[in-house]
């Protein structure tokens, strides 16, 4: 909201030697925050606020000076006028209904006649633009420059155009329909509110008035309205219909029904001045259950030990009463009183009784009354203290410390972290050739997304790393090596999203991609060492297969029965979906399985005390069986003896016959308790040879 | 060389040392080393034959004689291995300079990898808040009304669900638009425990777009839950994260706000880092950066998670993670943390 100096130091005195600078500093001290101080079209000094949504009470210049008065102590005063109204009674004129005083707890009119529509004089022009509202007429102008002084929205409707000269508030009919002052017809429903004459909505309440009843060239009469809707009720209809205004921003704040009789008196008085209108008597005013102030039983104590400070009753009281707030310091009643959260000291009086000003009304609780002191006697004179409880643990929990690891290991690894969006686009699933019916396609939807390619909450890691493979080979960073650590989001499979929240499952993924020239054993070597580093044991490679990967070069990782990870070079089609002319090889682990046969803390093995024996083997098996069975068959014929069976070398080719290939192991035999002898060696040897031949029909290569 | 009784002559020994000496200055090679020692050490060298004469003197003769050939012998035995490590070391000196190597070529092996710098800030800020004594929690990123909005005192029709448009599943579930519906989960589970110091960590989600919004970022979050807990810990706790994340000189400045779900309510100020105060580019010349929301838990909100209001007190903060790092480490588009350009994430290593 934008303030004008000068229109601001009418209504209250800011002390000498308090220059723009340190004013901006001390409002936005007590919580009303200047965003800048600029200069208006004729050179005077603006201040642009950013008020919070709990104080419409400071969407005014009257609002800011209350606050800077009781900053300085200093005092505001309300702008002077001379009204002078007269003749007919207003009453007589018009008649005013309100179907739901819930909705609408005070409606107020004047009646203004002989208006001469006009441009206003430069004053007014200068103050509102100063301000950021573009002149219009005079009367228009009157309207907004009530608003912008004192907060209260008003509405002038051309007299002579309102049927049966009658004002009925009531909620719009079905299908009821409206064009308001922008030129727009809008179709209405009973949910919004609106200002009727006998016959049709003309104005939608609070928010913008009608087409049919604005004041025009023509116009010599006016009804003046300035009224309090319900907060709750404003801000729906405007949502609803998708329409903001300055007034609808206030009135869906909450207005202080009290500023009503003001603000017309306020507009009248300026209409008479520039526009020459001679104002009816009195008020039309619909007003059946005035406010009674709210009080608030406060306990000094239970404030001090909000804050944290030790003020004395009577010290809280003199803050509050330069809000406004009317304060009676009430003698200790019961010595302690009840609970109070902290050992405030209590000087004096233990409670006070604080009556909330009519335009005050976000103040309901003690701990309101506390902030009102805590702002008022400055935030930065409450004293920093470390908290003075009992000591707790502190921790970053299991899977934190399990992400944090893998992060070490990746980044060890050589992986650059990656950070990508949860949502996705719907298509990506057909680009990735995910099948219809597909788990992976079980996605949650957002409803309301900022772009189409963000509808889709991701139920794979691996969008998100094809993105920025793109990006980055657009820009031709041609290979890499990428993980991200992150959620997917699942729906769980036959439930309709309306089942609630329950539908939706999250899981932690870890998602690895190798771009440029890559092959699964480069992927593999990655996530085997990923795995090792995360202490998993036993993890075994198996064929595997996936729509998206390589038919022939994809595998599952698994331990235990459990799947830890997919992974493998992606599939051609994949890549010419995504026109992407470097390869791919991408991974998924998913953390939830791994995290419970993840080790944090290993347990040493004793180191072997006498020497191993070393054996080399070449085998000659069908082309077809994988090395990992070959390895499980040397381990099971060799037994206990047989430490490690690595692979070393494998062949194919012509010097091997047909449809075969050669396998090349280093055994290392060893005995905890003993060195081994040749002829102890020599039967799990055979063993082996036998299992060898037995399984795959394989022999040894002499 | 006929055999006869020799008699000791001092001058034939000296006449031996002399030749020594003299080839041995001649020694410039290996093989010159090893022709000396065969010259003099051989079976059949000089020194050898004078020892071997030793036996045919007359016992008071050999005693003397011995001690002076034995020590020739010693002498010239020296010289050769002296010589010997010389000459290896000049050989080992050459063969050195011959395998010399451009060390400007690059090194072998896996580049480092790099950390995001979100997840780099968001490790600094946990690790601080776990040495005050707080537990990191997290929570569903897809949440329902109730948590998200309900029980932190933000009603339907509340003007703050403006300030936080957020993308919805079902009207009644939606994507968390920051990270306190944890608060609530953490309360819950652990009413009416006290003191609870907890942090939430995690992604969260708006519906806004722009150089300095994404509509996926980072939020911490804290909450205290302790008896008689204040606005001046509240400060003290923030003052203390503030100088361990940004320098020892930090100060912190509070400025009255509002949030549904405090009261009172507190915008946290940090004094800028790079200007220490001063004013400049970063802090926009005001000295100050906005980093933090922060308030006493609003007893609406204590009830929500389970507390009596009467007889806790709570105190709550957050923070903007992308905010921080942008500040941290000097960028200037908030897009450059989302579009994961290598280059641009290979500065963090
Ligand atoms: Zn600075």
């Amino acid at each position: 909201m934008l303030v004008p100096l000068k229109w601001l130091k009418e209504l209250v005195k800011i002390p000498s030697g308090v220059e723009v600078d340190r004013l901006r500093e001390d409002l936005t001290g007590i919580g009303l925050a200047v965003e800048a101080v600029e200069s208006s079209p004729d050179g005077e000094q603006v201040l642009c606020f950013e008020i919070t949504t709990n104080r419409p009470d400071c969407l005014s210049v009257l609002g800011i000076a209350r606050e800077a008065a009781a900053l300085y102590r200093t005092g505001y005063r309300r702008p002077a006028f001379r009204l002078a109204e007269g003749g007919q009674p207003a009453s007589d004129l018009a008649v005013a209904a309100v179907t739901d005083a819930a909705l609408c707890p005070r409606y107020g009119a004047r009646v203004v006649e002989g208006i001469r529509i006009g441009p206003s004089p430069d004053w007014l022009c200068a103050r509102l633009e100063a301000a950021g509202v573009r002149p219009i007429n005079n009367v228009v102008d009157a309207t907004n420059y009530v608003m912008l002084e004192l907060g209260q929205p008003l509405h002038a409707f051309d007299f002579d155009t309102l049927a049966g000269r009658r004002i009925i508030v009531r909620p719009a009919w079905e299908e009821e329909t409206l064009v308001t002052l922008d030129g727009v017809e809008r179709l209405l429903d009973p949910s919004i509110l609106v200002i009727a004459d006998a016959e049709r909505a003309v104005a939608l309440a609070g928010i913008m008035g009608g087409l049919d009843t604005e004041v025009t060239a023509s116009t010599t009469n006016i009804l003046l309205e300035a009224a309090n809707f319900d907060a709750a009720c404003i801000r729906r209809g405007s949502r609803t219909l998708a329409l903001r205004t300055e007034a609808s921003l206030r009135f869906e704040k909450g207005l202080d029904p009290e500023q009503v009789p003001g603000a017309l008196d306020r507009a009248a008085a300026i209409l008479e001045e520039i526009a020459g209108g001679r104002t009816a008597t009195g008020i039309v005013d619909v007003y059946p259950d005035p406010r009674e102030p709210d009080r608030i039983d406060t306990r000094v104590s239970r404030v001090n030990g909000l804050l944290g400070t030790a003020l004395a009753g009577e010290e809280m009281a003199q803050l509050l009463a330069r809000l406004d707030f009317g304060v009676e310091i009430l003698a200790e009643v019961d010595g302690t009183g009840p609970g109070n959260g902290g050992a405030g000291p209590s000087n004096g009086a233990d409670r006070l009784l604080v009556s909330v000003p009519s335009f005050r009304r976000d103040v309901t609780l003690e701990a309101d009354v506390a902030e009102e002191v805590a702002r008022l006697h400055g935030y930065d004179r409450i004293e920093s203290k470390l908290p003075s409880g009992l000591l707790t643990q502190g921790g970053l929990g299991r899977w934190l410390e399990l992400e944090e690891r893998i992060r070490s290991v990746l980044e060890g690894l050589g992986l650059q972290e990656t950070l990508s969006y949860s949502f996705t686009a719907p298509d990506v699933y057909d680009r990735l050739e995910i099948p219809p019916d597909h788990p992976l396609r079980s996605f949650v939807t957002v409803a309301n997304p900022l772009a189409e390619e963000q509808r889709a909450m991701r139920t794979t890691l691996l969008p998100g790393l094809m993105n920025v493979i793109m990006h980055n080979v657009d820009r031709r960073v041609n290979t890499g090596r990428i993980f991200e650590i992150a959620r997917t989001y699942h729906l769980k499979q036959g439930e309709p999203p309306q089942r609630g929240i329950e539908a939706v499952s999250e899981r932690r993924n870890v998602g690895v991609a190798c771009f440029g020239d890559p092959n699964f054993f480069e992927l593999k070597g990655l996530i085997s060492n990923l795995l090792a580093g995360l202490g998993v044991e036993g993890v075994e490679f198996l064929p595997a297969r996936a729509e998206f990967m390589h038919p022939g070069r994809c595998a599952e990782a698994r331990t235990g029965g459990h799947k830890l990870a997919v992974l493998g070079e992606l599939h051609p089609k994949v890549l010419r979906n995504y026109d992407l002319k470097v390869g791919v090889a991408a991974a998924e682990v998913y953390l939830d399985a791994v995290f419970p046969v993840a080790v944090q803390v290993r347990r040493y093995r004793p180191l072997p005390k006498f020497p191993p024996v070393v054996r080399d083997l070449a085998l000659i098996v069908p082309r077809e069986i994988p090395a990992a069975a070959v390895t499980s068959a040397i381990r099971e014929a060799g037994g206990e003896l047989v430490s490690e069976a690595a692979l070393f070398d494998v062949y194919e080719g012509t010097q091997l016959p047909p449809g075969t290939k050669s396998l090349a192991f280093t055994i290392t035999y060893q005995a905890p308790d003993r060195t081994l002898t040749e002829a102890e060696v020599r039967e799990p040897q055979e063993r082996i040879l036998k299992m060898i031949g037995d399984r795959f029909g394989g022999r040894l290569r002499t | 060389m006929t055999e006869q009784v020799s008699t000791y002559i001092p001058e034939q020994v000296s006449e031996v040392e002399a030749l020594a000496k003299s080839a041995f200055d001649q020694v410039k090679t290996p093989e010159d080393l090893q022709s000396f020692r065969i010259e003099f050490l051989g079976k059949k060298g000089m020194i050898t034959y004078l020892l071997k004469g030793l036996g045919q003197l007359p016992p008071e003769a050999r005693r003397e004689a011995g001690i002076r050939i034995n020590l020739l012998r010693q002498e010239v035995e020296d010289l050769i291995t002296l010589k010997e490590s010389s000459l290896g070391r000049e050989a080992e000196a050459r063969r050195l300079e011959a395998e010399v190597i451009d060390v400007t070529l690059p090194g072998k092996g896996t580049p480092l990898g790099s950390r995001h710098p979100v997840n780099l800030v968001i490790l600094e800020i946990k690790k601080i808040f776990v040495s005050l004594g707080f537990e990191v929690w997290e929570g569903p990123e897809i949440e329902t009304d109730y948590y998200n909005f309900e029980a932190l005192n933000i009603g339907r029709d509340h003007p703050a669900r403006d300030t936080q448009d957020s993308f919805y599943i079902t009207p009644d579930i939606l994507l968390r638009t920051h990270t306190s519906p944890v608060q609530i989960r953490c309360m819950e589970i652990k009413a009416p425990e006290v003191p609870l110091r907890m942090v939430a960590v995690g992604k969260t989600y708006r519906r806004d777009n722009d150089a300095t919004h994404s509509p996926m970022f980072h939020q911490v979050e804290g909450l205290v839950v302790d008896r008689g807990t204040s606005l001046a810990e509240l400060k003290g706790t923030l003052l203390a994260f503030a100088r361990r994340m940004f320098g020892s000189e930090t100060r912190i400045r509070l400025r009255p706000s509002h949030f549904p779900f405090t009261e009172p309510s507190a915008e946290v100020d940090v004094s800028c880092p790079i200007c220490g105060g001063g004013g400049c580019g970063v802090c926009k010349q005001s000295g100050w950066l906005e980093i933090l929301g922060a308030g006493m838990v609003h007893p609406n909100v204590l009830r929500a998670g389970g507390y009596d209001p009467e007889a806790v007190n709570g105190f709550a903060f957050g923070m903007g993670v992308e905010r921080i790092a942008m500040q941290r480490y000097a960028i200037d588009n908030m897009r450059l943390l989302f579009e994961n350009d290598l280059r641009f994430l290979g500065q963090f290593r």
